[in-house]
Order: structure tokens, then sequence, then C-alpha cells
């Protein structure tokens, strides 16, 4: 009879977790571990809190406990604790997303994932915004993928073309969270108002700001302002493009950097000059043209 | 002419009207109303913009030969003309920047006019020879959400005064009429999270008390000796500064023998209270204060430390040490602190001992709740290893330690990194990395 050894886990915030060898092993990550020999310390699971380590110790505990149904049959009581066990907030699921794919706790994954899934079917507009957010957040598309968790949505520029997008980032627009809110966009959204050309660097846009981690408070993003800054080194006609879609779709951030790009063109320059730049037509006769200019004297001085 | 030229002409007449006033928003009024002369369409839209934002300094022309009284003339009719226009019936954002004490009445009745008008972000900037007083409609006003103070401005707090909506405010060197002004301001702000004070001159606040109970966030710049790590924000300012005003007043009696200490009177010294309980981040550059006093930081969870002794001298070393310590207990619960090397430096000239004397209890900040440490200007002497020492040995939870060495030439970190590897650890899980010059980043495990 072999005596049962104990493991022992050690939490990201330094709690030691004790549990006998036949339940840790239920995590694949963890058998290879004993297997290769690298247990007979604590392990150290820096990826996992003990707040959830915890969580995923009684699944596997009571997996391990329960006698393994016949083929083909379904132990419905387990199938109950399974059904109340992923009864958590919206963040511990994910989290426990993340911990049972680091561990390799494949019945959790199903288990986890396909809660997931579930859950955003029955969900509303606004829910499904801040799911989304949260897969983002914890880089979880690839798993979502496998279980077919929708986490990209379709695009259709004015020209025809398709652009598949991550829904957090198609988010950064107002307008198209909106129609996610309104249930609108579970087929492709057209834009009529925008091309190909100027989708793909909305796009761009959006997915960098998405991806950079938020400034601190207090702090200025020096590398994302330089890529900003980069970013409107265009020629004027897609410039204003760029304005056109950020207004039509309602990305503030987008709108603002692109005006103040109009605006420093703008700054310090003559009428004349002005008028150079943007190719204005000049619709004042010369009498009304010194009207406006004795009107605002200061302004021209 | 290519086939698009017909085209691209005019894209920006293109843009709806909202877009143009968005785009003109963002230029200073001078340039916004200059807009009105490009065509018809462009010749009103400036008007219809909340914001408003006059600043003498302007000049298209700068060789124009134009005289300073008719320059003076000709900014207030601007600024008069562009008040009277009356589709700006409600003005979001005022700023004005003035430095002609010839204006200070026509000032006076455009802070009136704003006011009127539920002005909601109030920006002052004046630096003329004389401050300027605000009126006192001011100090009532309901609507304003962000107000920023700066330089030749005289506040004589009325024993009535209150700021309903004030979430934002920005005090740069204004010039207060007693010594519990700033502490009077603070009071009438009941809904106040944003703090920001800036002293650049010797003043008779020896007490300066920021007592705020809904304040989240406070940054200090207290530097008159130190104006170079500042100056680089206002250049031109620093020169004009009255030089008066840099002279500290006198220490007391030069002999600090300390039995005749208790004798004299008791020396007045520069104060800092803080007393705030929601307060979330806190950036403290301090080359004035010679006491610190915090208490109630029970939120707090991001810290900025950068100060050292003033140029007023310090009277005892072991006292002033003590002063520091009692500012890093103060702020005992923070999570993130970050501290300049000038903290750690702790002895200046004159005296002799070298080392950061451990303090005798571990502050509970540093045992519970650091999570992450930053040391810019980093010098590698012996007290700042010390000091890092200290803090590797007793931090249980620290994440993250990183030095800035990208001052130091080539190669030189390789020392001082391999004494910091060899410091004991409490926390196993702590990343450290030192900033090199080269740009590269040594991680230790």
């Amino acid at each position: 009879m072999a005596s049962s050894k104990t493991i022992t886990l050690r939490s990201s915030d330094g709690e030691a977790f004790d549990l006998e060898e036949v339940v840790a092993v239920e995590s694949q990550t963890i058998k290879h571990m004993i297997e290769d020999g690298c247990a007979d310390n604590a392990i150290p699971l820096p990826n996992v809190t003990s707040k959830i380590l915890a969580k995923v110790i009684e699944y596997c505990k009571k997996h391990v406990e329960t006698p393994k149904a016949e083929e083909h049959a379904v132990n419905d009581e387990l199938k109950a604790w399974d059904a109340d066990f992923v009864k958590v907030d919206q963040a511990t699921l994910f989290d426990l997303i993340l911990a049972a794919n680091y561990l390799g706790i494949m019945s959790l994954l199903d288990l986890t994932c396909q809660t997931v899934a579930d859950m955003i079917k029955e969900m509303s507009g606004n829910e499904i915004c801040e799911i989304h957010l949260l897969i983002k957040e914890r880089s979880l598309e690839k798993i979502c993928k496998i279980y077919n968790i929708k986490t990209k949505l379709t695009l259709q520029s004015s020209d025809g073309m398709f652009f598949y997008v991550d829904v957090a980032v198609a988010m950064e627009s107002q307008t198209i969270k909106h129609m996610i809110e309104d249930r609108c966009a579970d087929n492709a959204i057209p834009l009529p108002n925008v091309t190909s050309k100027i989708l793909a660097r909305v796009i761009e846009y959006c997915k960098k700001h998405v991806e950079t981690p938020k400034a601190e408070e207090h702090a200025v993003n020096d590398e994302l302002r330089a890529w900003d800054a980069d970013f409107v080194k265009v020629d004027q006609a897609t410039l204003f493009d760029l304005i056109l879609a950020a207004n039509y779709l309602e990305i503030k951030s987008l709108l603002d950097l692109t005006c103040q790009t109009v605006a420093d063109m703008i700054r310090g320059k003559t009428p004349e000059e002005i008028r150079k730049t943007f190719l204005r037509k000049h619709d004042f006769t010369p009498e009304e043209e010194e009207e406006v200019r004795r009107e605002n004297q200061w302004a021209f001085e | 002419m290519d086939s698009t030229y017909g085209k691209s002409r005019d894209r920006i007449s293109n843009l709806p009207d909202a877009v143009l006033c968005h785009i003109i928003s963002f230029l200073p009024t001078k340039f916004a109303v200059g807009t009105s002369v490009l065509s018809k369409r462009w010749r009103y839209l400036w008007a219809s913009i909340p914001n408003l934002d006059f600043d003498d300094d302007l000049l298209l022309d700068r060789d124009k030969p134009i005289g300073d009284s008719e320059r003076s003339i000709c900014f207030k009719n601007f600024v008069d003309k562009v008040l009277l226009h009356g589709s700006i019936s409600c003005i979001r954002k005022f700023r004005l920047k003035c430095s002609d004490h010839e204006l200070d009445s026509a000032v006076n009745s455009w802070i009136c006019t704003a006011l009127e008008r539920n002005v909601q972000d109030l920006d002052l900037y004046f630096d003329t020879e004389y401050p300027i007083e605000l009126p006192p409609k001011f100090f009532f006003c309901k609507t304003l959400v962000v107000l920023k103070l700066s330089f030749s401005i005289f506040l004589d707090i009325p024993s009535s005064i209150w700021f309903p909506s004030l979430k934002v405010l920005h005090l740069r060197s204004v010039e207060f009429s007693t010594d519990d002004s700033a502490q009077k301001l603070l009071s009438s702000c009941p809904v106040l999270e944003e703090l920001v004070i800036e002293r650049w001159r010797w003043d008779e606040q020896w007490v300066f008390n920021v007592s705020a109970p809904t304040l989240k966030s406070l940054a200090i710049y207290f530097s008159v000796d130190g104006l170079a790590c500042i100056a680089e924000r206002e250049d031109e300012l620093v020169d004009e500064l009255d030089n008066e005003l840099l002279v500290a007043p006198q220490v007391g009696p030069e002999d600090e023998s300390e039995d005749e200490a208790e004798d004299e009177p008791e020396d007045q010294k520069y104060k800092l209270v803080v007393d705030a309980p929601n307060l979330e981040y806190l950036s403290i550059t301090d080359f004035v204060s010679e006491d610190y006093l915090m208490s109630n930081l029970s939120s707090l969870v991001k810290a900025y430390v950068n100060v050292g002794p003033t140029i007023r001298g310090i009277d005892d070393q072991i006292l002033y040490r003590g002063r520091i310590y009692e500012l890093l207990r103060g702020i005992s619960n923070v999570k993130h602190l970050s501290l300049s090397g000038e903290t750690l430096h702790v002895n200046k000239d004159e005296c002799e001992i070298e080392e950061w004397t451990l303090p005798l209890q571990v502050p509970t900040c540093v045992e519970l709740h650091l999570n992450e440490v930053e040391i810019k200007k980093f010098d590698g002497l012996d007290y700042e290893l010390g000091a890092i020492e200290f803090l590797l040995k007793n931090a249980r939870v620290l994440k993250k330690m990183s030095i800035d060495c990208r001052d130091w030439r080539d190669g030189q970190e390789f020392c001082v990194c391999e004494k910091l590897s060899g410091f004991t650890r409490a926390s196993r899980s702590c990343e450290f990395s030192v900033f090199c010059h080269c740009g590269g980043i040594r991680m230790f495990s």
C-alpha cells in the first residue's frame, strides 16, 4: 500500500497549503513537477493567490473523493456540487480559469469556461461590455477561443472590407459600445462613413491604447505620447478623415489628438498662412475682411 | 494640378461646425478669434466656444514695434470685446495670464464677469510688480470646480468663504494675508479631491496646515534655494522673482550648546502638518519644512518623497534625522514608496557622521505594506546602501525594488550590484532591477 505523500504548495502571497499527493496530481503541472523530482520542498505558485488556490484545492479534493462515475453515467451529485462551486463573482471566475489553465486541471478549465460561455448568452449589453474588459485584462482570448466564447466582432468598412476586432478594442468607440449594449453587434457592424484605409488606422490606434497599461495617476506615459505623436504624422487628407471617423465613432481621445494636431498647425500663423495650408476658400470682400480685422484688433497684432 | 486638387481643397470645410469648434477650442483665445477672418463660415465659430484663454504675452508679430501702453490698451479692448460678445453666456474655462499691473482694475472686472457667467475652471497667472487682489464675490463661487492661482496674487481670506463645488486646487506661490489663511481656504472646500501647493519664497507661514477630509491627492513643492529642480518649468520667472524674497529669515542665535538653548525663546520652525484620511497619493518635494506631522493617512497608496535640509541649515543632525523618520512613519500605510537619494542623504557638509542611523523600530509601513521601492538619483554612497539593506531586510511583502543608476558612467554599477545582491531579503518574491547608463537593466531574482 503506497503511503500517501504530502505535497506543500505556496501561493503568491506566501501562504502554504498542504495536501495529499493524490489530490495534488489532479494538476498536470504539479504532476510533472513531482515526476521530475522538483517537489521535495514547497512548490511556489507565483501566479495563484491563496484565495484562488484554496478554491482550486477544494475542487480537486472533491473530485478525488467522489467515486468515478461509470462510463456513460453522470454523477448528478457531483454536477450539482460543480454548479454551486462556480457561483462566484466574475473576477474570481476568471482567476479560476487562469489558475486551471496554469495548473493544467482540464476538468476545472472546462467547467469554468463553459460557465462563462453560458453566462454571456444570458447577459445584458452592459454586462457583456464588462466581461470583455475582464477577458482583455487577463489575456484570456486564446482560452475563450477554444471554448467558442466570442471575443471578437466584425466591422465592415464603406468599401466592403471586413475587420475582425477584439470586443474590448472595439469598445473604445462609444458608438460601437452602445451597439453592443443594445445587442446590435451580433452580426457584422456596417460603417458606411469609414473607408478601409482609415478604419485600419483607427483600429490600430484603439488597439495600442487598450493594450498599453493605464498610466498611473499623476504619471504620464511618455512612450504612448510619442507613439501618438507619430500616429498623426500623416498627410492632411488622412488627418481630416481620421477626425471625421473619430467623430462618427465617438472615440474621444482620438478626436482630441487629431483636433489638437490641426490646432497646432493653425496656432501662430497669420490668416494668409492658414488659408495657404488648408487651401481655404476666401469669400470675404476686402471691405468685409477689413471690418472683421478691426473688430478683433488684438487678435491680429 | 493633380485630379485630386479639387477634392482636397477645403477638406477642412467638410468638417461639421461642432468639430471645427472643437479644433478652435484647443487654441488660446487670441488665435481662436484670429480664425474669424478665414471665411464667412468661420467668422463667429470662435464665439460659441465656452473656453477662454487670454495671455498678454502672445504677439503674432514679435518684431512689430508697439509700445507697452498701446499694447496694454489693445489687450484690454480685446478682452472686453470678447467678454461682451453675447453668445458665451456660460463660461466653462477661463484662463488669464497677465503681467501688466496697470490693468488690475480691468482684471478685477474680467474675473467678476467670469464668475457671473458660472465659470467652472478658473486659471489666473499674474506676474505683475504688485500682487493682485481678488474681488469679494470670488470667495463665494458656487460653480468653481477647478481653481489654479499662480504667483502675484494676494489672498485675503474673508471670515466667511465657501466653495461648494471645488474639487481641484492649485496654489503656486501665492501670498496669504495671515498664517492660517491656507487652512481657512481648505476648510471652505467640502469636496476637495486634489491639492497642489507650491512655495517659492520665504514667508510667514510657519505652520502649513493641510487638513482636508475629502482629499485624495496632495502634491507639495516647497523649494526656495532648490529652485533648479522646478526651474525647468518656469525659466523666465525664476529670473524675475524678487531677490529679497529669496533671503531666508535668520535662524536663532548661532550658539548651539544645549544648556543655553532652553533659556532662549523657541525659534520659529517651518512645519508641515497633514491630516487627510482619504489621501491616496502624496508627493512631497520639500526643502523648506523643518518638522513634519502626518496623521490619519490610512488610505495612502502611493508616495513620493524628496526632502532635504533647507538653506537655513540643520541645528541638530540627530533631531533632523528624527524628523525625516517621523515623516516616513506618518506615511506608514503606503504601498508604493518612491524616495529620492536626497531624502536618504541626511548628512550635509558640516557633519562628520556618514552613516544612516537605522531606526530602532522597523516602521510598520516597511514591514507589512511596502510593495514597491524606487530609488532615483542614487549615488552609491554608504548610507544609501545602508538604507537599501535595511529596507530589503525588513520589507516582507516587497515585490519590486528599482534603483536608477542612469547617471553613472558605464560599468560603474558592477561593484554596487555585487553588494546589492549580497543583502538578505525578507521577501522571496522580490523583483530587483538596476537601471544602468547603457540603457540596460540588470535584474536579480
